[in-house]
């Protein structure tokens, strides 16, 4: 298995790497608490300056600040709080919850048919339905920066993130709990924003 | 060479609408170090199997084979 990275041979360009990167950090920061590494590496970002990045500057500033404060044992708790819980958290981060108001619906079986035919799949060991919010991030950072991966990207953009995750995100920065995680949430809107725009440019 | 240059001119525009989306800072390196912790690229298994072996379609003649019944004939 491989993490569907670039290979050496093929540059990506620099909006599509940054576009891959941020689906990438998405799910890594939406996977499980943030390690201390990653909450480092927060801290040291320059948002990029640009006449239509405005929201997404704000967005990388506040998630910038809201590293600064974090404290790794109280992310633990929040991570645990929002999405796992006893019982449940108090957000379920799964595409099917949202779509269909279920867990493991036909939002997910239509999803593992498109991974077969992309040929990802789950690490060994993980339990996580493929819809989960950080998977379905993981997926389209693949899609956008993996070799030979050909479905469109705005046909997996529309099917399966903006049919619901802009809603997760909308949840994830009013909720109780958050307190990170709302910089999570406002870097999520903001880019699903973009990303929206971006798919009405002509190719 | 009019249709290149137009193509030339879409791509400038995305790559300029993508340009606020980065973060600089130790943003690539940030992904690469913790990329794809649920997901993977199925490279052995069964998935990517199925997209690299193209359909059998059963016995047909080849020049080979074709080859082959002619030395039988003489």
């Amino acid at each position: 298995m491989t993490d569907g990275s670039q290979p050496a041979g093929r540059a990506l360009d620099p909006g599509e790497q940054a576009r891959a990167d941020v689906y990438r950090l998405l799910g890594a920061l939406l996977s499980g608490p943030p390690p201390a590494p990653l909450i480092d590496m927060l801290c040291t970002i320059t948002p990029a300056a640009a006449e239509n990045g405005a929201a997404m500057t704000e967005a990388w500033q506040a998630l910038q600040a809201a590293a600064e404060r974090a404290d790794p044992a109280a992310l633990e708790d929040e991570y645990f709080n929002l999405f796992i819980g006893l019982g449940r958290g108090e957000l379920v981060p799964y595409a099917s919850f949202y779509i269909h108001g279920f867990l493991m619906e036909k939002v997910l079986a239509s999803l593992r048919d498109e991974l077969a035919a992309l040929g990802i799949t789950r690490r060994s060991g993980v339990a996580e339905p493929e819809d989960h919010v950080a998977a379905v991030c993981e997926i389209m950072g693949m899609i956008i920066a993996g070799p030979g991966l050909q479905l469109k990207q705005s046909v997996f953009f529309e099917r399966y993130i903006d049919s619901w995750m802009g809603q997760l995100f909308e949840d994830l920065g009013k909720a109780e709990t958050a307190g990170f995680y709302r910089a999570v949430a406002l870097l999520g809107q903001q880019f699903l924003a973009v990303e929206r725009q971006y798919f009405t440019l002509p190719e | 060479m009019k249709m290149k240059k137009h193509h030339a001119g879409q791509a400038a525009e995305r790559r300029k609408f993508l340009k606020g989306v980065a973060a600089a800072g130790g943003a690539t390196a940030l992904t690469t170090v913790f990329a794809s912790r649920l997901m993977a690229a199925d490279t052995g298994g069964t998935a990517a199997r199925k997209i690299q072996q193209p359909e059998s379609r059963g016995y047909h003649e080849t020049d080979h084979i074709r080859d082959y019944y002619r030395t039988l004939r003489t």
